[in-house]
């Protein structure tokens, strides 16, 4: 039995489309450069790939801002079904920017690091490093700006094979380990999205998501596709019980290569989640299955922050809060509920979520950071062994602070911001619950944040083994990281009207029969 | 002529099908290691010769009769260093 | 029950046999050669579906590359004792109930079928004069999503640079070995005669994957073969992980796909876009370049990363 194919795409591309093209393929050149050119130019063909793809980021947000409509462009010419289109609304191009943001300041505090020396025959751990960061930023603004669900396989297909190998960068066996698991997380997690994305073709004859919006049933192939799609991706974002690779592969990374991975990498595969749950799944089929997602999220939230407080590590304590601090993304699925009048991205709930995304990359970043300068100063991370390390490399403690201060929700912070939209969302919606585990996340924030801090800025009993010096401009980057944390605490309290960009109005033009140009 | 091809076809393929079943009956059932490996190659050196040679009068031309000749013979190099290999990695096993 | 009924019943017995042969069987040896016979089974159906090129790259990469990996990766590590850890209990378990589950929703898929089974075989068909070649898939991987197809190939070579990643500091730019220390006289031989041939099929398979089954991926895992009989033989050592020529190699695939996508921009309204009447031989341009990159790719994760005790 035959049925017509999904209407084709209802827009063409339109003027600044080919930003997003080159958002994907300028880090990838960066790579081709790298490897070719010889170590004599690896760090400098890196950064300025890197600050080439800010621009193109900030391009995008520009072009976006001043249409007020979505950025499209359709690869090849090709319409889909048939082709693949790229497509950048409100939403992505703040994750672009973010990413872009993140991964540059990152950029600016490995330069050096890994023994780099221009002038010395090519090594291992640096050339492998600025190639990984930039496969990271370009997979990453793939998964943002993809329209394609199998578009969007390889796009975690290369996330996966830029992460792994970054967690067992110091080649030791304990890490190894760690990425091994990761991999192997990772690699299941893949599988059941690829088999989801193959149910979806069969049932749809598209994988382009703004056509599945106008196709989709509700049926139980499309419920059985996203659920297993949904929970390989979740495998990649480490919800709990999924979580149990992260701490070690997180803790086992090098600084830099950690703040990427905590404050990007889960967001990636989190943002895929997003998409399916309100972008394809009709609105009237998520509750149960959003109390379920919400549910592990608070999980996560509490299970994470009490084991945070209970490590003597430092770099596994910020792990540990990465699994908790991922859980208050998952509560955007109940409380950020659409209605005819207003749809679910112009909800308080769904700004906050994305405060708190936006806002846990900054802080999470700078912390890590933070930790890789205590670990540069004084050997290591025991948290036992940092009483009055704070006053030896202030800078750096205050940037962990200034994180911590956001991931507790303190005002002002970005932290802060995420957690009030929510918590007021959760009252809006009845659903008193999850208030109460937003509240109980924070106090345990505290706990863990003050358990490092108290020590570190008390006066010693003895002083503290100082093993070597701190670069000041890797302690600025940790603290301006911080400090974009406290800032985008500043948005106003209300629906962000960027995120709407590119969602309402077009979204109404695919219902079938409304296809206007 | 083309019922005589049938026939030639269907004769040759159920030999080369009888060496397959004698050489997977060999595999099975022989009590040691090279007289395995003697009855895998004889499946592949009769059986699949069979069935190419009961296969070469359906063909459309003369190239795709070709193409099937050099598929047996390349089965024949790569299963002879097959057989050779196993068989002296047996010998070193069996020396100390 | 029809003689295809019946073949395909027997292929799938078969298949689900083996699978759960391959799981349970404690010597990891027999699971490999286990799993690549699974391979093969495994492109019989693709045949059956009337899915041929599916069915090549699963021979090339599902029975062949792959098994052959598996093999080196198990040779390496059984100088330790990780081939013989068994996973816990909770991991396995873990694993067991994700499967299950995934075999309960696929299930239950065929007691609820989908209603409709649209299909854009159609649409790809029409549009084929316009991408110059005569294969619908080659149509759809270089032409409708070219794109993807640019990205996997970057996915290959991120592999391969996560397998270099594992090279110890010491050993970075060297040799990976490969060949044994000593070199049976048939392996010499097979080296000596089948890689000609073998350059030649590989060749051939890409170029007809134009208009019939076959392409660049199937074509270039053959030549990858041949270079790794090559390096086993000791015929030729593996190139050193700086070799400038081995780098060039890499990269000229990906990079000829973004030269001609790029100046799509210009010459055809969109990246990635053929001018008219250009279509095909740029498209031939592309895989040729892609056949060497993805050979040396395969070659080099054959071969795996320098070891400690190498030295540049």
């Amino acid at each position: 039995m035959t049925t017509p194919l999904a209407l084709p795409f209802p827009a063409d591309t339109t003027p600044g489309g080919f930003l997003l093209v080159l958002a994907i393929l300028v880090p990838i050149i960066g790579i081709l450069l790298i490897w070719t050119l010889g170590s004599r130019r690896t760090e400098l063909v890196a950064l300025t790939t890197l600050a080439i793809g800010a621009a193109i980021a900030l391009a995008i947000l520009t072009e976006l801002t001043g249409t007020g409509s979505a950025v499209i462009y359709l690869v090849g010419g090709w319409r889909p079904p048939l082709g693949l289109a790229l497509r950048a609304d409100g939403l992505s191009v703040v994750l672009i920017v973010l990413t872009a943001i993140v991964i540059g300041a990152v950029g600016i505090f490995a330069k050096g690091q890994f023994g780099y020396d221009p002038d010395a025959p090519e090594k291992r751990a640096p050339t492998v490093f600025w190639t990984l960061l930039l496969g990271i930023s370009g997979a990453l603004n793939l998964i943002f700006l993809g329209d394609d669900l199998f578009n969007l396989f390889v796009a975690i297909e290369l996330v996966t094979f830029t992460a792994v190998p970054l967690v067992c960068l110091d080649g030791k066996a304990e890490t190894m380990r760690a990425a091994l698991r990761y991999l192997l997380f990772a690699l299941l997690g893949s599988v059941m999205y690829l088999l989801g994305v193959a149910l979806i073709y069969s049932g749809y004859g598209t994988l382009d998501i703004a056509l599945l919006k106008s196709v989709a049933r509700v049926e139980p192939l499309l419920f059985i596709a996203i659920a297993l799609m949904t929970v390989g991706l979740l495998a990649k974002t480490a919800l709990f019980p999924l979580h149990i690779w992260l701490p070690a592969a997180h803790a086992g990374a090098p600084a830099a290569a950690s703040a990427v991975l905590s404050a990007l990498v889960v967001k990636g595969s989190f943002f895929i989640i997003l998409r399916l749950w309100f972008d394809i799944l009709p609105a009237e089929a998520t509750g149960l299955g959003a109390q379920m997602l919400a549910g592990l999220g608070a999980l996560a939230i509490l299970f994470g922050s009490v084991i945070a407080i209970c490590q003597a590590r430092l770099k596994l304590l910020i792990a540990y809060s990465t699994v908790a601090q991922i859980g208050y993304l998952f509560l955007m699925f109940p409380l950020a509920t659409g209605s005819e009048a207003t749809p679910a991205f112009a909800s308080i709930a769904w700004t906050g979520g994305i405060l708190q995304l936006a806002s846990h990359a900054f802080a999470k970043a700078a912390m890590f950071l933070a930790a890789g300068l205590v670990y540069d100063a004084f050997g290591h991370d025991r948290i036992s062994g940092l009483a009055g390390a704070g006053r030896v490399i202030p800078i750096t403690f205050i940037a962990f602070g200034l994180g911590g201060m956001s991931l507790m929700g303190l005002p002002p912070s970005g932290g802060f911001s995420a957690k009030w939209l929510m918590l007021n969302a959760s009252v809006g919606e009845g659903q008193w619950w999850w208030a109460a585990v937003i509240l109980c996340g924070g106090l345990l924030a505290a706990g863990y944040v003050f358990r490092v801090l108290v020590p570190a800025m008390a006066r010693p009993l003895a002083r503290i083994k100082v093993k070597g010096p701190v670069s000041r401009r890797r302690e600025l980057v940790a603290l301006a990281l911080a400090i974009m944390a406290l800032l985008i605490g500043f948005v106003p309290l209300e629906p962000a009207p960027l995120l709407g960009i590119g969602r309402g109005a077009e979204a109404g033009l695919l219902v079938p029969g409304g296809l206007a140009p | 002529m083309s019922l005589l091809a049938d026939l030639f076809t269907v004769a040759a393929v159920t030999l080369g099908l009888v060496f397959f079943v004698a050489g997977t009956v060999g595999i099975i059932r022989f009590p040691d290691s090279l007289s395995r490996l003697h009855a895998l190659t004889k499946a592949d050196n009769l059986g699949l010769g069979f069935i190419v040679l009961g296969l070469l009068p359906q063909c459309a031309g003369v190239f795709d009769a070709l193409k099937l000749l050099f598929i047996w013979l390349l089965v024949q190099f790569a299963g002879a260093t097959g057989a050779q290999l196993v068989a002296r990695v047996l010998r070193r096993e069996e020396r100390p | 029950m029809t003689e295809t009924a019946f073949f395909d019943t027997l292929l799938v017995v078969t298949m689900i046999g083996l699978a759960i042969w391959m799981i349970v069987v404690r010597d990891v040896f027999a699971a490999i050669i286990g799993f690549m016979a699974f391979g093969l089974l495994l492109s019989l159906v693709w045949l059956r579906i009337e899915a041929p090129d599916v069915g090549l790259t699963e021979i090339a990469v599902g029975g062949g590359a792959t098994g052959v990996m598996l093999l080196r990766a198990r040779g390496l590590a059984s100088a330790g004792d990780a081939m013989n850890a068994v996973p816990s209990v909770p991991f396995r378990v873990l694993v067991g109930v994700l499967a299950g589950a995934v075999a309960l929703f696929l299930g239950a898929l065929v007691v609820f079928p989908p209603a409709v089974a649209p299909t854009l075989a159609p649409l790809a068909a029409e549009h084929l004069a316009s991408t110059g070649v005569g294969n619908p898939i080659t149509a759809v991987l270089m032409a409708y999503r070219a794109f993807d197809t640019f990205l996997e190939t970057v996915v290959v070579l991120l592999a391969l640079i996560g397998v270099w990643s594992l090279t110890p500091d010491g050993a970075w730019g060297a040799r990976p070995r490969v060949a044994s220390a000593d070199v049976p006289a048939p392996l010499l031989l097979l080296a000596q005669w089948l890689v000609p041939l073998g350059i030649v099929i590989g060749i051939y398979i890409t170029w007809v994957g134009a208009d019939e089954p076959g392409g660049k991926f199937q074509g270039a895992t053959i030549l990858a073969a041949m270079w790794m009989l090559v390096m086993m033989a000791g015929l030729r050592s593996a190139p050193a992980l700086s070799s400038r020529r081995l780098r060039i190699a890499l990269v000229v695939g990906p990079a000829i796909f973004i030269a001609i996508g790029v100046s799509g921009f210009h010459f055809a309204g969109a990246f990635l876009a053929y001018p008219d009447g250009l279509a095909k031989p740029l498209i031939l341009a592309i895989e040729a370049g892609l056949l060497i990159s993805i050979a040396a790719m395969l070659g080099m994760l054959l071969a795996g990363p320098p070891l400690e005790g190498d030295r540049p």
